[in-house]
This record gives C-alpha cells, sequence and structure tokens, in this order.
C-alpha cells in the first residue's frame, strides 16, 4: 500500500514542499530511501524502525517486507533529520497499522466545547491536509528540530491547516498566524491522538508577541561608558542613518565595547523585521533550546581568520554566512587589516546590495545581508601610533602598509571614520554620568521614523532595486545618487563651506556624497515637529541641511589616507 | 622639466657656493632666484608638538616672504611643504631619486600641487633614476645648500635632519633648532644641536630677526567675527591641544556644536587637526 505525507525542505531562507511516499510490498526484504537523501536522512531507517518498534507498533510484519521511501521532487537535495516523524508515519500507514479509513475528530474545531458535538472526518483527509517535522529518538521521542518557521510560512502559503511537530518548537512555529499546530512529545503520542485514544489541543498561533525594547536587557548600555562622547555621538548618526563606521585607535581605546554597546540604541525591531531574523536564526540552527523569537537586534563579531565563504555564506547546499546572520543588526569586524584581503573584497557587494547571492553549480541563492557595518582596526601594528602615553615602534613604511590593506573600495563604502583616542583613567571616574542608551534610542528612532516617511512613495520617494527578501525599509546610508540630489540640498552658506572644505581637505566627489548623506541624518536626528506639515509625517521631510550638519558631517570623513604622517 | 648645469647662470647662485655642488641639476616648475630660501627638516615620525611647531613656524614665516626648501619626505618635511602651500607661499622638494620616480610615493600629489604653485621640485639625478638610500643622505647637502639656513624640528638621534644640519654647518649656512623635552625620544637629536651650539629658537621671529627679514603682520581676517563659542575655543585651544571631548566639557557646549566649530575653524585656519582627534590653535 502507499502512504502520502508532506513534509518540507529549506532551500536557502525558503522552504518546499515535500511529499514523502511510503510504498509497502511483498518483496525480498529491503529498506531504501530514495530522492537525494544526505547521510542524516539516511540514517532514519535506524532511528524509525527502533522508534516504530519502541512505540507498541509492529514494523512490516508478513510477508510486506519491502519498503521504499522516495522524497519528492526527487531533484532536491533532502537534508537533517526532520523525516524522521514522516517516514515513520508513512509506514505506519501503509503497513496499514494505522488505517486511513478511520474516523478522525477533526482538529480545527478545537475550541468547541466537548459537550458539543464535533465533526468527524476521515484520518486520510487529515493526513492530506498536515505537515509532519520531526527528529526521532530511538525510544520513540521527538527532538527539537532546525528550520521550522520557514516550513510553517510554507505550509500556510500551501494552505496546509495542521502542522506535527516536536513540543519543543511550538513557539518558534506559532509565531505564523492561523495555524493548527500540534506538540508532540513522541511518535506514541502521535499514533495515539490519531487513533482518538488521547487528544492532542493545537496551539494556535501565540497572540502577544512584540518587539518590547524598553524592557530587554542588553549586554552593555551606553550609559556604562564614561567618556568617548564624541564617538557615542558619531554612533549615534551611524545607528540612525544606518551609515558604516571605521574606528581606528590604540588598543585598550574601548573601541570593541563601544561596538558592543551599538545594538541597544537601535531602534527596535518591526514585527517584519524579527519574522526575517528568526527565519535566518531558524534555518542556521541557531535559536537555542527556549529561544523562538530573535527580538533583539543580532550582533555578530566573526574572527579575523573567518574565512570568506564563513563570511558570506556558502556550501554544498548554501548556509547563510556572518553577514547574514547579522541582518538588520551589526556586523563587527575587530582588527580590520588582520582579515584577509578576498574575505574584505567579498563584503563590497553584500554592503551595496544589502544581499548576498550565493551561487553554486546547483543554482544560486540569495540571502538577506542589510547590517550595519562597525569596524575597528589599531592605527599601525604596534597599536601605539599618535598614543600619548606609549611609544610607537613601527617604521612609516610599515604603518603605510599596514593601512594599504584596507582597499579603496572597501574603504568607500565606510561613511564614518573615527580615531579613538585611549581615554585616561582619571576621566573613567568622572562624576558626569553619562547619557543611557534608552534616551539615545529615541533620537535614534525619530530619525528613522523620519526617514521612513522620506523613502515611503507616498511621499515621492523611489524604493531601490531590493529583491523580496529584504523588506524596503530605507535608511539616508542606502541614498542613491539622483536621491541625494533630491533630499540633500543645502543653502548657499553651505555650498560655500563645503566648496572650502573640498579644496582644503581635497575631498573626492565619493567623500562629497558621503558627507552629504551623513549630514542628512544628522539634520533628521535634530529635526522637531513642525505643525505646518500634515499630520500624517509631522517633520519636513526635504527641508534643506543647515550648514552646522555640514560642518559637523565634514568632521566624519576619511582621514586614513589623508596625512598619515 | 629642464636641466640646469653649474655652468648655467640659471643655477643657484647659493648652491654653487658649497663645497661640493652638483654638477647638473634636473627642475621640474619654477626655479626663478628666491629672497629667502630656508630649510625646514625633522624627523618622519613627527609627534603632535611637531605638527604644531611646524604648522606655526612654516605658516608665519611664509607669511613674511620666506621660500620653504625640504626634502618632500613623510613627517616633517611634508607638512612644511604643505603648511607653505596652503598660505599660498612657495616652496621646493629635493629628490633623492630622479624626477619621475618620486619618493615616497604617497607624496606625489604634493608634488605635483608644488609645481603648480609656483614651487619647484629638485633632484641632481637623472629622471629615471629609482631610489637608493644612499642618494637620500648625498641630497641632504642640496637641501641645506639652496637655503640661508636649516631650521631643524624634532629629530631624533639618528636622523636625516642631522646630516642636514651638519652639512649647513660646513657649508656656513645658520642653523636653528627648535627645543623639544629632555625625555622625548624625538627631541634627542635636537637638543643635542642646541648643545653644540646650535641656534635656539622658540618664535618665529628669532629666524626672522637671524635673517635679516622684517616681520610682516598678517592680520587674519579670519579671526573677526568669531562666534562666542569660537572664541571661547580657541582661547582653550591657545593654552595647548585638547581633544573634542575635552573641548565639549570645558566649554559647557554640546559635543556636536563643538565638531562643527570645529570644522569651521580649521577650514579657516584658526585650528589644526593633530589627528586622533585633537585640535590646536594656530598662532
Amino acid at each position: 500500500m502507499l502512504a502520502k505525507i508532506y513534509s518540507a525542505v529549506n532551500e536557502g531562507l525558503d522552504s518546499r514542499l515535500v511529499e514523502v511516499e511510503a510504498d509497502v510490498s511483498s518483496g525480498f526484504p529491503l529498506f531504501e530511501i530514495v530522492g537525494l537523501p544526505d547521510k542524516a536522512v539516511n540514517e532514519a531507517k535506524e532511528r524509525v524502525r527502533s522508534a516504530i518498534i519502541n512505540s507498541g507498533c509492529k514494523f512490516l510484519t508478513g510477508n510486506k517486507k519491502r519498503l521504499i521511501i522516495n522524497l519528492a521532487p526527487a531533484d532536491i537535495k533532502k537534508e537533517g533529520s526532520i523525516y524522521d516523524l514522516p517516514i515513520a508515519l508513512g509506514v505506519l500507514i501503509a503497513s496499514q497499522e494505522i488505517s486511513l479509513n478511520e474516523s478522525f475528530l477533526a482538529s480545527s474545531e478545537s475550541s468547541l466545547t466537548s459537550s458539543q458535538v464535533r465533526p468527524v472526518k476521515k484520518l486520510g483527509d487529515t493526513i492530506k491536509d498536515s505537515m509532519f517535522i520531526g527528529e526521532l529518538s530511538l525510544n520513540g521521542e521527538l527532538r527539537h528540530a532546525k528550520g521550522i518557521l520557514p516550513m510553517v510560512l510554507l505550509a500556510k502559503q500551501k494552505n496546509i491547516k495542521n502542522i506535527y511537530l516536536p513540543k519543543e518548537n511550538i513557539q518558534e512555529a506559532s509565531l505564523v498566524e492561523g495555524m493548527n499546530i500540534y506538540p508532540l512529545e513522541s511518535l506514541k503520542n502521535l499514533i495515539a491522538h490519531l487513533s482518538n485514544q488521547i487528544r492532542i489541543n493545537p496551539v494556535k498561533s501565540s497572540t502577544s508577541w512584540r518587539s518590547d525594547p524598553y524592557e530587554k536587557e542588553y549586554e552593555s548600555d551606553f550609559g556604562y561608558i564614561k567618556g568617548q562622547e564624541f564617538i557615542k555621538r558619531a554612533l549615534e548618526i551611524a545607528a540612525a542613518g544606518g551609515h558604516n563606521v571605521l574606528m581606528i585607535g590604540p588598543p585598550g581605546s574601548g573601541k570593541t565595547l563601544l561596538a558592543r554597546a551599538m545594538p541597544s540604541i537601535l531602534p527596535s525591531m518591526t514585527k517584519k523585521e524579527i519574522l526575517e531574523v528568526t527565519k535566518i536564526y531558524s534555518v542556521a540552527g541557531l535559536l537555542k533550546q527556549n529561544e523562538y523569537l530573535k527580538n533583539q537586534r543580532p550582533f555578530r563579531a566573526p574572527h579575523h581568520t573567518t574565512s570568506d565563504v564563513a563570511m558570506v555564506g556558502g556550501g554544498q547546499i548554501p548556509h547563510p554566512g556572518e553577514i547574514t546572520l547579522a541582518h538588520r543588526g551589526i556586523l563587527f569586524l575587530d582588527e580590520l587589516a588582520h582579515f584577509k584581503k578576498q574575505t574584505l573584497e567579498s563584503l563590497r557587494q553584500p554592503l551595496e546590495d544589502g544581499e548576498i547571492s550565493v551561487a553554486r553549480a546547483r543554482g544560486s541563492i540569495s540571502f538577506p545581508a542589510k547590517f550595519i557595518l562597525i569596524s575597528s582596526m589599531n592605527p599601525c601594528p604596534c597599536g601605539y601610533y599618535g598614543d600619548t602615553e606609549k611609544q610607537c615602534k613601527c617604521g612609516a613604511g610599515e604603518i603605510i602598509r599596514y593601512r594599504r590593506k584596507i582597499s579603496g573600495p572597501f574603504l568607500d563604502r565606510v561613511d564614518l571614520h573615527l580615531e579613538v583616542p585611549r581615554v585616561e583613567i582619571d576621566k573613567l571616574m568622572g562624576e558626569k554620568v553619562a547619557e543611557s542608551s534608552n534616551e539615545i534610542r529615541k533620537r535614534v528612532e525619530k530619525a528613522r521614523q523620519i526617514q521612513t516617511s522620506r523613502f515611503n512613495k507616498k511621499f515621492g520617494g523611489s524604493a531601490t532595486k531590493l529583491s523580496k527578501t529584504v523588506s524596503k525599509t530605507m535608511a539616508n546610508a542606502e541614498m542613491t545618487i539622483p536621491q541625494i540630489r533630491k533630499f540633500c540640498q543645502i543653502d548657499e552658506q553651505g555650498e560655500e563651506l563645503l566648496k572650502q572644505a573640498i579644496k582644503k581637505f581635497t575631498l573626492s566627489a565619493r567623500a562629497y556624497h558621503r558627507i552629504l548623506k551623513v549630514a542628512r541624518t544628522i539634520a533628521d536626528l535634530s529635526a522637531t515637529v513642525n505643525p505646518a506639515i500634515s499630520k500624517h509625517t509631522r517633520f519636513d521631510l526635504v527641508d534643506k541641511i543647515k550648514t552646522e550638519h555640514l560642518a559637523e558631517a565634514i568632521q566624519y570623513r576619511a582621514k586614513i589616507t589623508e596625512e598619515i604622517f | 622639466m629642464q636641466k640646469i648645469t653649474i655652468n648655467d647662470k640659471n643655477f643657484p647662485k647659493l648652491l654653487k657656493k658649497i663645497p661640493n655642488p652638483p654638477k647638473q641639476i634636473y627642475v621640474a616648475g619654477d626655479l626663478k632666484e628666491q629672497k629667502y630660501p630656508l630649510a625646514v627638516v625633522g624627523t618622519r615620525k613627527m609627534s603632535d608638538y611637531g605638527k604644531q611647531t611646524t604648522a606655526h613656524f612654516t605658516k608665519e614665516l611664509v607669511q613674511a616672504g620666506i621660500t620653504i626648501i625640504s626634502g618632500l619626505a613623510l613627517g616633517i618635511d611634508g607638512l612644511a611643504h604643505k603648511v607653505a602651500l596652503e598660505n599660498n607661499g612657495q616652496t621646493i622638494a629635493v629628490l633623492g631619486s630622479g624626477l619621475n620616480n618620486i619618493y615616497p610615493k604617497i607624496h606625489q600629489n604634493l608634488a605635483k600641487k608644488i609645481i603648480e604653485s609656483a614651487g619647484a621640485i629638485i633632484s641632481e639625478y637623472p629622471p629615471e633614476t629609482p631610489s637608493y638610500q644612499s642618494n637620500f643622505i648625498e641630497r641632504n647637502r642640496l637641501i641645506s645648500g639652496l637655503s640661508l639656513g636649516v631650521l631643524v624640528i624634532e629629530a631624533p638621534e639618528k636622523s636625516g635632519a642631522l646630516i642636514t644640519a651638519r652639512e649647513a654647518i660646513k657649508q656656513k649656512r645658520k642653523v636653528f633648532v627648535i627645543p623639544g623635552r629632555v625625555y622625548d625620544r624625538n627631541s634627542q637629536g635636537a637638543n643635542e644641536l642646541i648643545k653644540n651650539g646650535a641656534q635656539l629658537v622658540s618664535d618665529p621671529s628669532d629666524i626672522l630677526k637671524a635673517l635679516k627679514i622684517k616681520p610682516v603682520f598678517v592680520k587674519n581676517k579670519n579671526q573677526e567675527n568669531l562666534s562666542i563659542l569660537e572664541k571661547n575655543l580657541l582661547e582653550i585651544l591657545f593654552a595647548r591641544e585638547n581633544h573634542i571631548d575635552e573641548l565639549s566639557q570645558k566649554s559647557g557646549a554640546k559635543i556636536n556644536e563643538v565638531i562643527s566649530c570645529l570644522t569651521n575653524m580649521e577650514i579657516k585656519g584658526l585650528v589644526k587637526n593633530l589627528g586622533n582627534g585633537k585640535y590646536i590653535a594656530i598662532k
């Protein structure tokens, strides 16, 4: 007899429907899985066999000993252990341990009280309407699976109402609205449920989840960092406009600490962003056991030995890399000059496009990669060039070579260049309390709100060429040149200042545009509610940039090539 | 580019007088007779103090009509050229390599600008000569040879600037030295020169007096119409260099106000960015 069960396979961050077909027939004893299974899928044979027997059922009795499992579509590689449950169920149905003709209490009406009459359905119909996911242990218990969220989203899209999965995954799955999600403890549990011996109540998608930044605890807070007001101001601008940052400073000047506090001033995530990020972490298997929701912006700090594949994503079956894991958050590259040149250069395209497309022989997959790059490096190989306390021991040529490791095109994608000095001990002890991240974040959120309205089509903005994997919120840092012309207008006085600055600091055309973008963000940070503007936006979206904003932006220009000595 | 031999009437007169003048020099740019040529030399790895003094002294010397001669090297040399250009002065760079092999490469643009602003780059070696180390030591005699005197700013114990100073003594030119702190590595050589009889200078006017040049008072027009915050910051910065954070603390102004104020003043030429977020007022 033939049984057909639905399950899913993840391809990149999206899922595809998989039909698990089980066929039991008479013949020479055989248990074969076809449909490009990887090693883990193939080993399901042993787990399924033991789990079925240990759940009190019989495994292939009588003369029906020939068992074929087909995972369709047969040309996509299947990996992982999530097919254990559908295979086991398929075997049980195909070998008629469970009868499809049995009547079965339909699920979706679970809210009815027991006294009311429940509609009765045949089990066969329910199976058609359900998706099964889960890894079995030998005693038939179900284990936590990874990559659940995209599968549940797929089920919703394909109109499959019921999802059966390990109970550890229940919260992650319930992020998707309008689904009946059945938490399972074991295979025995499922068999009993399907044959009406017990009743498992489905969980409806959780009602109250949202990102609430004010209750969240961040590891570090700007309130704990004394001094470095200049750098903090720059990081506030970076957070507000999505600008990339390069910090240059001696060891122990607090570059890492400052970078780590950065997520705490980023605007809180929208529901859409949370789903995007959770999906990535679900697929990467990085959701911790009791963590089902990524409602904090990610902070990724890959070590400088990281390979380019680990950085951008890849592998035979492409997996998301560090830049995708940093999506909607911070990618922190410490000791930038020690990264391999190739690794850094591979970041150029994603920094521009906000996504990375990984092409392998089996096709190409796009991963989202919209992140703020925070990078840091020492001013010279020994680290103490320009330090007030310690003497630098590097030769002039060494320092130039060290700084040349970062290519011009890479630096072009960094809007804010900062020199971080060492903070003297007595300043760390100062009595003045630093501003907390909460206060800074409020300003950042206001600036972001202005930007969102500005780039919204309704107000004359235009969306850029982002693919469907990335939602279209735009920050000032992503402005194209026509947009800069449109939104970054300056008055005569400002133009005069820029002209002089270009002459004085020999600024390139690229630097010119960067300054305008940063100035736009600074102006947004200082914007006040304008009562004359429509209620909807409240802020003047295309007001001219003031001279003082421009002057501040010039301060963050690239100085790495200018007057090293 | 032109080749000028020692018998040519255009050959610099001061250079002709030194004990071992070059047989010919290659010149790119304008080598008209300079009224007051002065060499400014120093270490390649300068400190904040070196940056400050170079900017201050060079600026005033240029304003008094002095032509700045140096070696286009990193550090004090390059900064001296740059400050001279910023103040619309004339400056001459003497290379240790051929004119088509400008070294260090990072200063290629600087060399171009020197030529464009009525200055010159000079070398005694044929245009294609690569940069040999020994040539750079040889070229130091040209730097002092072209000048009435040599101003040494920051030189550690072993420094090309000291060679230039020694050549200057041989050529009977004046040697001026800006003193440094006794414990600083960058001051060892400079202070040693003072000990051996070089003239200590603590103000640009000391040099002008020694060379019998009338000081010119150029009133910085930009110093007028300053805002209250600008005046306030200038006052703090005249005393000593300050980080942006310190300026904000001392002046009580918000950090973003200080930042934009400093940019304005830097463009006006009132303050100098020393790197690492530190600023100093230019006198």
